[in-house]
């Protein structure tokens, strides 16, 4: 070889390979993602959704929903005759939004004569039909209903790492009502 | 930690050298010190270049210098045996401080010794030793005897400094040495420049500005020789270019941005050269030495991530791209340019183990393969029938590893802040596995305070560090290293190594025997990917520059043949 300048191989009993530092951070990094709160809210139509396709992970509940602040609040049993006419029976499903995190898309049930409003149902159809892939929410207000843009190749399905136990344990943290001196029990009865 | 009782000497060393205006060094004397056993040996340049090293340099003997890429160029010049085990105190101090709040960025032996608290000769008297040195003799016996105090000075204060930073020391400090050797070899074997043209050029500079801007300035944006920033707004919006805008709201001058958006509009990179050659070249600083090589400090370990950081004016490879053109191979000699492809993709790939990034990475065309990931081009999608959408994709990958936003890649697309942001989402969503990695690194880097490449570069990490610092460390640190050990295998193997150059290496070959050595040295950049990586291989590009030939970087390929014009040379 041309180079005459090299005089003698230098530290070649290195074994180098032997000095190697892993880089595997995920190992040696001893943190793990905490689910601190959960949205119960209806998926945003600006962004892709996909909803869980497991129907046992769906819960129906009582919900009162203060419009004012934008809150949604769980009505427990024992308080649901107090609030009567104020609450709506409602089903949560969860979801996970593309590039973040899960949440729970609350949905009217019908009500005690069976009566479901057009909005409702084609929600409720399409949680249920579309459960699984990957989606977009529209409002049609011509049919008083929603539509949805699906990705014309789907993207893969999300990681779901998440226990519906503490999903729906962050998401009802400090929102449940399950006594009359709640505060909004108290507003609304004008106490 | 090192053993360093299986050392019988410790050698502290300093040479005094003249080293002009790209030369290789003229040596003056040396002293050397045992600091185990206080033995010390003192030779002046007579004595030094008529005879071998005055001590054993093989694995029982340790080197300690300060900046020793510096003292084992006075080995090669000396013709000496290059010693096996070097520990170089400049880049160990480098490694102790890497990052660390409130440090100066001066890393001289003064500012260790200060470090260190450690009590120091004025810089007066220094700066008076080596005005003394650099006139080059001859010296009388009194001014010869105070060189060798003022040599002997510093290994007094190496003596001093290494006990406060040996139980740091490790395999990987030697490993740094071994590097060191080899900045050594490529300083001494320098680049080769076509004098005859780089004489007319600084003859003549004056002249030629004029004229480049009479001829390459057609959208008539200066004024004399001087750049209106208010004619090239006017010139931005009657092409309709958006273009980024400084805090205040002015257009942006910056050589980043020029840089950038230069891919975007191409027209710009002409406004951008010139503009650059008339304000910051100042080719007559190049270090060319008398045999027609550039050489200087190649600066290792310098930057943040541990990479060479040499002079921009001093280095061919600093100025406008166009100047680069001023290399050229001697008769029957070639240069090659060898650089790994894509290397900081294949090393995120490689380091993150994200199954869908290494697919990219092995399909041999990553961006190509992220648009196929993206679902934005069918599966069988080729380069040729889909460029524009590559190309976007290509841009989006390149600006997470340069860690941009949606707004810097828009401009670089030509496309809205949203669809820049939905590019970088779908790189999130595809390379999921990569971005939960990253994440996770710069998690352990504010847990421990620290983060470090395979082969323990550190960088500390406070609260005042910027998290794409940390986030961009491990792919470019890591690709620091990769590069430092193919440079050792490569010199070690006997490869004419020019210099280093980001993540490519510039050889220099016979005609004769070129393959050969392209191959040698493509073999060495390989295996360095496979340790730095654990056994994953990244590929390499070669460029090859045969004499009469001289090396072209594209991008300044008009405004070269516009200066060959103007001094009447055919470039």
């Amino acid at each position: 070889m041309s180079n005459e300048g090299v005089k003698k191989t230098a530290t070649e009993n290195l074994n180098i390979s032997k000095y190697r530092i892993k880089q595997n951070y995920q190992d040696l990094c001893d943190v793990q993602q905490e689910l601190v709160s959960v949205a119960m809210k209806r998926p945003p139509k600006s962004q892709f959704v996909w909803v869980h396709p497991d129907q046992s992970l769906h819960m129906e509940v009582a919900v009162y929903e203060d419009k004012i602040n934008q809150e949604v609040y769980i009505v427990s049993q024992n308080v649901m005759n107090v609030l009567e006419g104020e609450w709506k029976a409602k089903v949560l499903i969860p979801y996970v939004i593309r590039g973040g995190g899960p949440a729970l898309w609350p949905i009217n049930l019908p009500d005690e004569s069976g009566k479901l409003n057009s909005w409702p149902a084609s929600a409720m159809q399409i949680a249920i039909d579309h459960a699984g892939s990957w989606f977009r929410l529209k409002s049609n207000p011509i049919n008083s209903r929603y539509d949805i843009l699906k990705p014309i190749n789907q993207m893969d399905d999300p990681d779901w790492p998440w226990d519906v136990d503490e999903l729906y344990e962050k998401a009802f943290k400090e929102r449940i009502i399950e006594s009359i001196d709640h505060p909004i029990v108290k507003e609304l009865r004008g106490a | 930690m090192l053993d360093l009782k299986k050392y019988k000497k410790i050698w502290a060393i300093d040479f005094e050298f003249i080293s002009k205006d790209g030369n290789n060094p003229r040596v003056i004397c040396l002293v050397a010190l045992d600091i185990l056993s206080g033995e010390k040996i003192r030779m002046w340049e007579d004595e030094l270049y008529s005879s071998k090293p005055p001590f054993e340099i093989g694995e029982g003997s340790l080197f300690i210098a300060y900046y020793a890429s510096a003292e084992i160029g006075c080995f090669i010049e000396l013709d000496w045996d290059i010693p096996t085990d070097i520990i170089d105190l400049f880049t160990e101090f480098r490694v102790y401080t890497n990052g660390q709040i409130g440090r100066s960025n001066s890393n001289s032996l003064l500012s260790a010794l200060k470090y260190f608290e450690i009590p120091t000769l004025g810089e007066f008297y220094k700066d008076e030793m080596r005005d003394l040195i650099l006139s080059g003799g001859p010296w009388s016996l009194e001014e010869k005897q105070d060189i060798f105090e003022y040599c002997e000075s510093d290994v007094v204060s190496l003596r001093l400094l290494f006990p406060k930073l040996a139980d740091r020391f490790t395999s990987h400090s030697l490993l740094r040495g071994r590097y060191m050797s080899a900045v050594a070899h490529m300083e001494n074997q320098g680049i080769p420049i076509d004098i005859p043209m780089y004489n007319k050029i600084t003859d003549n500079w004056g002249k030629i500005k004029e004229e480049l801007i009479q001829r390459l300035d057609t959208e008539k944006l200066y004024e004399g020789t001087t750049f209106k920033s208010k004619r090239f707004e006017e010139w931005l919006a009657s092409k309709g270019y958006s273009w980024p805008r400084t805090d205040k709201g002015n257009i942006s001058l910056a050589e980043d941005t020029f840089r950038e958006m230069s891919i975007v509009y191409p027209e710009t990179r002409k406004i951008h050269e010139l503009r650059h050659s008339l304000s910051k070249l100042k080719l007559q600083n190049l270090m060319v030495g008398e045999d027609g090589r550039n050489r200087c400090m190649l600066s290792p370990f310098r930057s943040i991530t541990g990479r060479n950081q040499p002079s921009t004016t001093k280095f061919i490879f600093g100025p406008s791209s166009w100047t680069r053109a001023l290399i050229k191979p001697e008769e029957g000699k070639a240069i090659a340019y060898i650089d790994w492809s894509q290397q900081e993709f294949g090393i995120a790939a490689s380091l993150s183990q994200d199954p869908k990034m290494l697919k990219a990475y092995t399909s041999g065309d990553p961006y190509l393969e992220f648009a196929k990931l993206a679902k934005a081009v069918p599966e069988d999608a080729t380069k040729e029938e889909y460029s524009k959408e590559r190309d976007i994709y290509k841009q989006c990958i390149l600006a997470t590893q340069y860690g941009m936003g949606a707004k810097s890649l828009s401009f670089r697309i030509n496309k809205s802040e949203v669809e820049a942001q939905k590019l970088l989402d779908m790189h999130r969503g595809v390379f999921s596995t990569y971005w939960n990695w990253v994440e996770s690194a710069g998690d352990f880097a504010q847990i421990n305070g620290y983060i470090e490449t395979v082969f323990a570069w550190p960088l500390y990490v406070h609260a005042g560090t910027k998290p794409k610092t940390i986030q961009n460390f491990p792919m470019q640190a890591n690709g620091s290293e990769m590069l430092r050990l193919a440079t050792c295998l490569a010199v070690e193997k006997g490869v004419s190594v020019c210099a280093p150059i980001h993540d490519a290496l510039l050889i220099e070959s016979e005609i004769t025997c070129l393959d050969e050595n392209i191959q040698l040295a493509q073999d060495c950049m390989r295996e360095a990917s496979r340790i730095v990586l654990d056994g994953f291989e990244l590929g390499s590009d070669v460029k090859i520059v045969k004499y009469p030939e001289r090396y072209i970087d594209e991008r300044g390929l008009l405004m070269w043949k516009t200066v060959c014009e103007i001094v009447g040379v055919n470039g």
